[in-house]
């Protein structure tokens, strides 16, 4: 039996893998909030416009990442693969994400001439199922956070990947990210009604975090337990200083520090939150987020018979 | 319809590299950048002078359960007639699905600056015009001219053993039915059309 | 594994051109038909036989060439199918081949040292054809022509052959300096052609492997798995058919790695090891005692004179011995057998014997004790126990044991001959040795033992049938004579100053001579040796009191600044300013081109046709093959045979020069001449004249051995259709003309000589020597100049080399990218210096360490890789002979790999002038310490 690094996906892929979990679940707990919370429009549509554009940059990282991206349409081919999966996920999330997102831009007086083209009766559908699109961007979003998982999970002879516990550990994680980046924006707003909703994403962020820790116990269990590549794998990745540091501690427990000590000795007003350090937890967690997704790439081995 | 495959007798390769030579010349792969179709591993295991030194040949084992071809968005990759695992060029996107799923590291990318480079070599011969990613095809275009594949043709020890897996009266049918030939990583369910006979 | 699976594009690039929506840009019409189906592109393929020329196996190949644009290219070479010897296979190199024809640092046209610049600068100018002879004729018409050497490589010495001996004959040049001999033929195989009397410039014996059932190997690896194709292909047979396979070699090559039993001898040993094998098969019994006693000398009686030397019982007349002695055990008497003649089943004068292995105490003849041959190996064997090779070979006793007792009662059971020397003072014993024990068990051409070759067969025919009937063939070339017989011949011509106008032998053997007169150490054998040529060129070598010098040489495929031993010899031969000349004539700018005057670009192999017809190497059916050119020649290179054709005529001389020709390769002098002035009417090169004429030649030999007489049209149409003619195919042969069952062999008494009465001649002139011992002797290695060593000091190790696989000592320069990029995921098996891993660590060093190697008995140092592996004895290190060269000409080459042969003495043994390329022992440092 031989160990050996993959050498086929690397940083780009990462990149993509990352993005697509964060703009997946920014735009799914965007939904949820405005379902279910009611939240801020203004924030609201920044929020999605920022997610669409995570997908659309991380989709040019996919792309730029193949020997023919011009081609990429012929990916609509096999539906035996995640990467058709992929491909329709992220279109249907697209086209979610823009229907839904339209009637919001209205808040921006900058943007109405343009949203004015539209033609009045598409507007008045699209606002008249604003709600509906959340929920199936939602659901969009989901699949989407989630397929980056089942995508590197489909290979049989990476052991360390090829597990279910990796499409939730990343799904886990994108939601984390997601919820991270929303509270940056809630925080970074200068409206009350978007800053209202800074302490449900921050609970939501910790126990994403929580949830995370687990997953992650179990899944570290799990490659531990049998002498196969996955083993290697953790291996590695607990000889790997930056993910121990940079992930583990800095984009895992740190912020789990800084948003517990928020939620429970916090205070209860906006204004006693120490903003800095919640944006510091924020952008901790973002950054966490794409140190694991470059390490678990990096930690793919291919466990082969010879 | 055939059923092809093929037998390695590790007791008598002796790694001398013939078959990757051939079988890059046949095929054009390119050498240029160290990519080639098929491989010989060279393992020694125990310690002086309880040693052994296994040379093991390997190339894409046609698998009947194909994970890279599940794995394929575009079914660039695709299964022939005869059971050959065979990529489109023309179809193939190059997002490497395939190379992560493949349990046996039987393919790589022949990407522009090798096309390029295959261009300055063989004039208007070239037979890779896009890039894409490569892998072992069995020699089909040998076969159409009832040729073995040219990895088989040439090897010295006669270590590989080519044929229809399907004619019971195949060298290859024997070895595989009789069980002294088995294929590697077999709990993985891929169901490889290339066995071993143990050295 | 393999690096760089997949090189990462331009990614900035990419994205810059690229929105996520593309995705959506319709490109389904793009496609076109390109897929891993469609058959490779381009015009007509058209497949032309040829024969590889990476290594003296000699392989039959077939070359596919493909046409587009009106540009022909060689796109795929595969081997013939129809080869007997190689069974349609090749190695990496000759797959690899078309590399050499298609490498951009070829050597173009002809090239002339710029004057004023100093050898070994590479400083020339590109120069004509006509200006390259001219400035060669006019050095060569200023000096005496016993002042010019040729100095081929293997290539040369087989192919050219037929051209470069009637060459020197007609030119009165008595000098050929050939590399195989000294490094490879006359090193090992003259031990084992002792024996069994063959001798071939390039490989004798095919060895049977895939009917034996028992395989001994020693001190080979390459010569089968690394790679011989011809054995290669047997050997898998044998593995396949549950053969037996041990092997000895102190570290585990190739072939090792495919034993049962691998046994890691302790370097330069095996001779013990073979004794007490010897030793062991005698006191056990396990030998062919009828076939030993029908066809081999040892049932002879000998006696011991008064110095102890062995001589055969027999009568003499002319010098020969016209007949020996055996104990007939059917009368009870003393009995006459025939001086010459295969078998001793019949009496001098008729009548049927039984001749005795073993003989009573006190027998006599003429008033000499007597014993038989047989008896003395059993007595001379004595001391060499099982428990005494132990001592020395670092093999247990029981395992020698086991291993002579396996092998004496399994039949078939084979030795294998073994193929390079060049190592060990006892190399001749020891494959002499191998011969014994192989002659012992009766496997002599015959299914799983030694088969001899095609030609061979044939010219032992000749040779018996002209003895028979009384016809002289002195006149005929050497060529012509079979086994030791062509050797005999050769040193007829070269050893014997009035074969010569000038009355100067070789320089070889002036030297040997000389040396001798002065009572100091010289070579028996130096044939086409180097012994003496730096002497020459320095002005110090004289002959019957006048000076021997040494002015031009002119070397054609031939590497000695990379591979002869030592380098630094050569580069002292090769810069002194006594030379007035040094041509080389080679494919790629090698080391030692580096060094010449004037360089000849020759065609390679796939542009050109041979002039001539060969016999199929060892390959044990008589057939003949030739070489056809597959594609035009690229650049402006020539052929040998027309530089030598070429050169000849500017000295007047062709006229002769093709007469040689003729009549060394059997060809119609009046039909070779039209053809040559038809040619050069018609400015076409000379070889196609040759293989014309040689077509009909063929044509007319397949009359006299088949009764089936072919036209020259005929033979040439089943060349090109076939790629060979096989006339008498292997079964038949060994049948028909079973050696020696049929027919004597080559040697002194045409019977298997296990005495040897060459030795013995060697013994008379040199005295009594464990080296020239004619019965056996134990010739320990020659580690110091005090002899053998075994307490080696921590860092110090006994050194090996070999053979690998992916590269050729015809090419040690390999500028091959495909064997190159091959050899990477190897390159320390293939280029590393192996050392035990332990024991690297016992001295700190680790794998992928440059160190130094430092030659402890004679002082040069190189620079190596280490590549520690448990595969081989802590104490030795092993050097493969891999890729690489100084200059940095060649762009894959240059720069790489470790040149063997500066660490190399200049150490010869006194037979035949071989080189004891490990009989030292050496350091292993850290770079920098
Ligand atoms: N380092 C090292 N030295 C060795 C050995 C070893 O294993 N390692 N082995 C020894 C043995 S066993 C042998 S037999 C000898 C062999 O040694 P040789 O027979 O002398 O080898 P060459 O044939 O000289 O090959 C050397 C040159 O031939 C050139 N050449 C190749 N093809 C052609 C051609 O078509 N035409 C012409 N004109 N030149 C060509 C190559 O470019 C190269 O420069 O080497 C001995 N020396
Ligand atoms: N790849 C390749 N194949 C070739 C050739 C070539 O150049 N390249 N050339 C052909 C020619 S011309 C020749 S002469 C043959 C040569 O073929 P071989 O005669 O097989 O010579 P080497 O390959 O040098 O193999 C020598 C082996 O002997 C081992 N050895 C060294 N010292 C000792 C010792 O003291 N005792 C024992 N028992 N083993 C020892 C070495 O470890 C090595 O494995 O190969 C032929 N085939
Ligand atoms: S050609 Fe045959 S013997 Fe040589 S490495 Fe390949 S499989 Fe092994
Ligand atoms: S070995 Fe790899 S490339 Fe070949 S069929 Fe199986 S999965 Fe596909
Ligand atoms: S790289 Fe080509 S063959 Fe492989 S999965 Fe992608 S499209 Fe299919
Ligand atoms: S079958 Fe053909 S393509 Fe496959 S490894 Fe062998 S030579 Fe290469
Ligand atoms: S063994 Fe290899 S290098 Fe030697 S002649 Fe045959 S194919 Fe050529
Ligand atoms: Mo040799």
């Amino acid at each position: 039996m031989t160990f050996v690094h993959q050498e086929v996906w690397h940083w780009q892929i990462a990149t993509y893998l990352f993005l697509g979990g964060l703009g997946g679940a920014t735009f799914a707990i965007s939904a949820v909030l405005h379902l279910f919370e009611g939240c801020d429009r203004k924030m609201l549509s920044v929020a999605v416009m920022s997610s669409i554009a995570f997908l659309v940059i991380g989709t040019v990282f996919l792309l730029a990442d193949m020997l023919q991206p011009l081609k990429a349409i012929y990916a609509l081919t096999n539906p035996r693969s995640w990467i058709f999966w992929g491909v329709v996920f992220i279109n249907a999330y697209f086209v979610a994400a823009i229907a839904y997102v339209i009637p919001l831009l209205e808040e921006w007086p900058m943007l109405q001439p343009i949203i004015q083209k539209i033609p009045a009766p598409i507007l008045g559908l699209l606002e008249r199922f604003n709600k509906l699109v959340a929920l199936g961007g939602s659901a969009a979003g989901f699949l989407v956070a989630i397929y980056t998982g089942l995508l590197i999970s489909a290979a049989p002879a990476i052991n360390f990947w090829n597990t279910p516990a990796l499409p939730l550990l990343f799904v886990i994680s994108g939601f984390s990210t997601g919820a991270a980046w929303l509270l940056l924006l809630s925080m970074l707003s200068s409206n009350p009604g978007a800053q209202a909703i800074s302490a449900k994403l921050e609970q939501l962020d910790a126990i994403l975090i929580v949830t995370e820790l687990i997953i992650l116990g179990a899944y570290f269990n799990f490659a531990m337990f049998l002498p196969t590549s996955a083993r290697a794998s953790a291996e590695f990745l607990f000889h790997s200083p930056v993910f121990i540091v940079g992930f583990f501690v800095a984009g895992l427990l740190v912020p789990l520090a800084i948003e517990s000590w928020g939620i429970f000795f916090g205070g209860h007003s906006e204004k006693d939150k120490p903003k800095l350090t919640m944006l510091l937890a924020s952008a901790l967690v973002l950054v966490g987020g794409y140190l694991l997704r470059i390490y678990v790439l990096k930690a793919g081995m291919f466990q082969y018979p010879w | 319809m055939a059923r092809y495959g093929m037998v390695m007798d590790m007791r008598t390769c002796v790694g001398c590299q013939a078959c990757m030579a051939a079988c890059s010349t046949e095929n054009q792969t390119p050498f240029w950048s160290e990519k080639f179709r098929t491989h010989v591993e060279d393992k020694e295991t125990g310690a002086f002078p309880d040693v052994r030194r296994v040379q093991l040949p390997r190339l894409c084992m046609h698998c009947e359960n194909t994970p890279c071809l599940s794995a394929c968005p575009t079914g660039a990759t695709h299964m022939n007639k005869d059971g050959i695992v065979l990529v489109n060029y023309d179809r193939c996107i190059g997002c490497y699905a395939c190379c992560i799923a493949c349990p046996y590291d039987a393919r790589y990318a022949y990407d522009s600056e090798d096309v390029q480079k295959e261009r300055e070599l063989y004039g208007k011969l070239v037979t890779h015009d896009v890039p894409h990613v490569d892998k072992c095809t069995f020699c089909v275009q040998r076969l159409s001219e009832k040729l073995e594949p040219a990895c088989v043709a040439t090897c010295p020890t006669h270590t590989r053993i080519f044929g229809d897996l399907d004619d019971r009266k195949s060298e290859v049918h024997k070895l595989a039915a009789s069980g002294k030939a088995q294929a590697l990583n077999q709990g993985l369910g891929t169901s490889p059309k290339v066995f071993y006979i143990p050295s | 594994m393999h690096k760089k699976i997949i090189s990462r594009r331009q990614f900035l690039a990419a994205a810059g051109v690229l929105g996520g929506m593309s995705l959506l840009r319709p490109i389904w019409g793009l496609a076109t038909a390109s897929t891993s189906e469609s058959t490779a592109a381009g015009g007509a393929t058209t497949w032309v036989p040829s024969i590889c020329n990476f290594c003296s196996s000699f392989c039959d190949i077939k070359v596919q060439t493909r046409e587009s644009d009106g540009v022909r290219r060689i796109v795929k070479i595969d081997g013939n199918t129809e080869s007997p010897l190689n069974r349609g296979r090749i190695c990496a190199r000759g797959q690899a081949g078309l590399r050499q024809t298609y490498d951009p640092d070829r050597l173009k046209q002809p090239l002339i040292r710029v004057a004023g610049s100093k050898r070994g600068e590479w400083n020339f100018r590109a120069a004509t054809w006509d200006e390259a002879y001219s400035y060669i004729v006019s050095r060569l018409q200023k000096i005496n022509p016993w002042e010019a050497s040729l100095i081929g490589g293997w290539t040369a010495c087989v192919s050219y052959m037929h051209f470069s001996l009637p060459f020197c004959q007609t030119m009165q040049i008595p000098n050929i300096v050939a590399s195989p001999l000294q490094h490879c033929v006359t090193a090992g195989h003259l031990g084992t052609d002792l024996v069994t009397g063959n001798f071939n410039v390039h490989d004798e014996i095919l060895a049977d492997f895939e009917n034996a059932r028992y395989i001994l190997f020693s001190l080979n690896n390459a010569s089968v798995a690394a790679i011989s194709t011809a054995r290669a292909v047997r050997f898998g047979q044998a593995k396949k058919n549950g053969a037996k396979v041990v092997c000895l070699d102190p570290r585990m090559g190739e072939l090792a790695s495919k034993a049962d039993e691998w046994i890691p001898v302790k370097p330069g040993t095996d001779h013990a090891f073979f004794l007490a094998m010897l030793h062991t098969l005698l006191r056990e019994k396990l030998y062919d005692a009828d076939f030993v006693s029908k066809h081999t000398n040892a049932p002879f009686l000998a006696y011991k004179d008064k110095n102890g030397a062995v001589h055969l019982a027999a009568d003499m007349s002319g010098g020969k011995p016209s007949s020996y002695y055996v104990l007939d055990s059917i009368s009870g008497g003393v009995r006459a057998v025939p001086g010459y003649i295969n078998t001793n089943e019949k009496a001098a004068g008729g009548g049927r014997i039984q001749p005795a292995l073993n003989a009573p105490a006190g027998l006599t003849w003429k008033g000499h004790a007597v014993k038989t041959v047989f008896d003395m190996f059993i007595e001379e064997s004595e001391p060499f126990t099982p428990e005494w090779a132990a001592a020395i070979t670092d093999v247990p006793a029981e395992t020698i044991r086991r291993i002579a007792i396996e092998f004496g009662q399994a039949r078939p059971a084979m030795v294998d001959p073994g193929w390079m020397g060049a190592r060990y003072h006892h190399l001749i014993g020891q494959r002499r040795l191998q011969a014994i024990i192989q002659t012992l068990v009766g496997g002599i051409d015959k299914p799983g033992g030694w088969m001899m070759s095609g030609e061979y067969h044939h010219r032992s025919e000749k040779a018996w049938h002209n003895m028979q009937h009384g016809i002289d063939s002195s006149h005929e070339p050497p060529v012509e004579r079979p086994g030791m017989g062509f050797a005999h011949a050769l040193l007829d011509i070269f050893a014997n100053p009035k074969a010569w106008e000038h009355g100067k032998p070789a320089l070889s053997f002036a030297w040997a001579m000389e040396q001798q007169k002065q009572g100091k150490p010289s070579a028996f054998l130096p044939a086409m040796a180097d012994t003496g040529l730096l002497e020459a060129v320095k002005g110090e070598l004289t002959f019957n009191g006048e000076p021997y010098r040494m002015k031009a040489l002119i070397m054609n495929a031939a590497n000695p600044m990379r591979h002869y031993f030592p380098a630094k010899r050569w580069e002292e031969i090769l810069t002194n300013d006594n030379l007035d000349l040094v041509v080389a004539i080679d494919v790629l700018p090698s080391d030692t081109t580096l060094y010449a005057d004037v360089i000849l670009p020759n065609h390679t192999y796939l542009e050109r046709n041979e002039p001539l017809l060969y016999p199929l190497g060892p390959e044990t059916g008589i057939g003949y093959t030739t070489r056809l050119r597959a594609i035009e020649p690229l650049y402006d290179t020539r052929d040998t045979t027309d530089i030598l054709c070429e050169i000849a005529r500017r000295m007047g001389r062709l006229e002769p020069y093709l007469d040689g020709i003729a009549e060394y390769a059997g060809l119609d002098p009046q039909l070779l001449r039209n053809e040559v002035a038809a040619a050069q009417r018609a400015k076409k090169p000379l070889n196609e004249a040759f293989l014309k004429t040689a077509y009909v030649a063929i044509g007319k030999f397949s009359g006299k051995l088949t009764g089936k007489e072919m036209t020259g049209a005929q033979v040439e149409a089943t060349i090109r259709d076939k790629g060979l003619l096989l006339l008498k195919n292997a079964d038949e042969v060994v049948k028909e003309m079973n050696l020696p069952r049929k027919l004597p062999v080559p040697t002194m008494s045409g019977r298997l000589e296990l005495f040897s009465p060459i030795l013995e001649s060697f013994a008379q002139q040199a005295g009594q020597q464990p080296l020239f011992n004619p019965v056996l002797g134990y010739v320990p290695r020659v580690l110091t100049n005090q002899g053998d060593k075994n307490d080696l000091s921590a860092d110090e190790f006994y050194f090996t080399y070999g053979k690998v696989p992916v590269v050729s000592h015809a090419s040690t320069n390999s500028n091959n990218a495909l064997l190159a990029a091959v050899t990477e995921p190897k390159k320390g098996q293939f280029m590393g210096l192996w050392m035990n891993a332990a024991k690297a660590k016992t001295l700190g060093l680790s794998n992928g360490q440059e160190v130094e190697v430092t030659n402890l008995r004679y002082g040069p140092k190189v620079k190596a890789t280490l590549f520690t592996t448990e595969m081989i004895r802590p104490d030795t290190v092993f050097l493969p002979s891999a890729y690489g060269s100084k200059n940095k000409k060649l762009s894959i080459a240059g720069g790489k790999g470790t040149a063997l042969n500066e660490l190399m003495p200049y150490s010869i043994e006194p037979i035949a002038a071989s080189f004891m390329s490990q009989e030292f022992t050496v350091s292993v440092k850290p770079v920098n310490s």
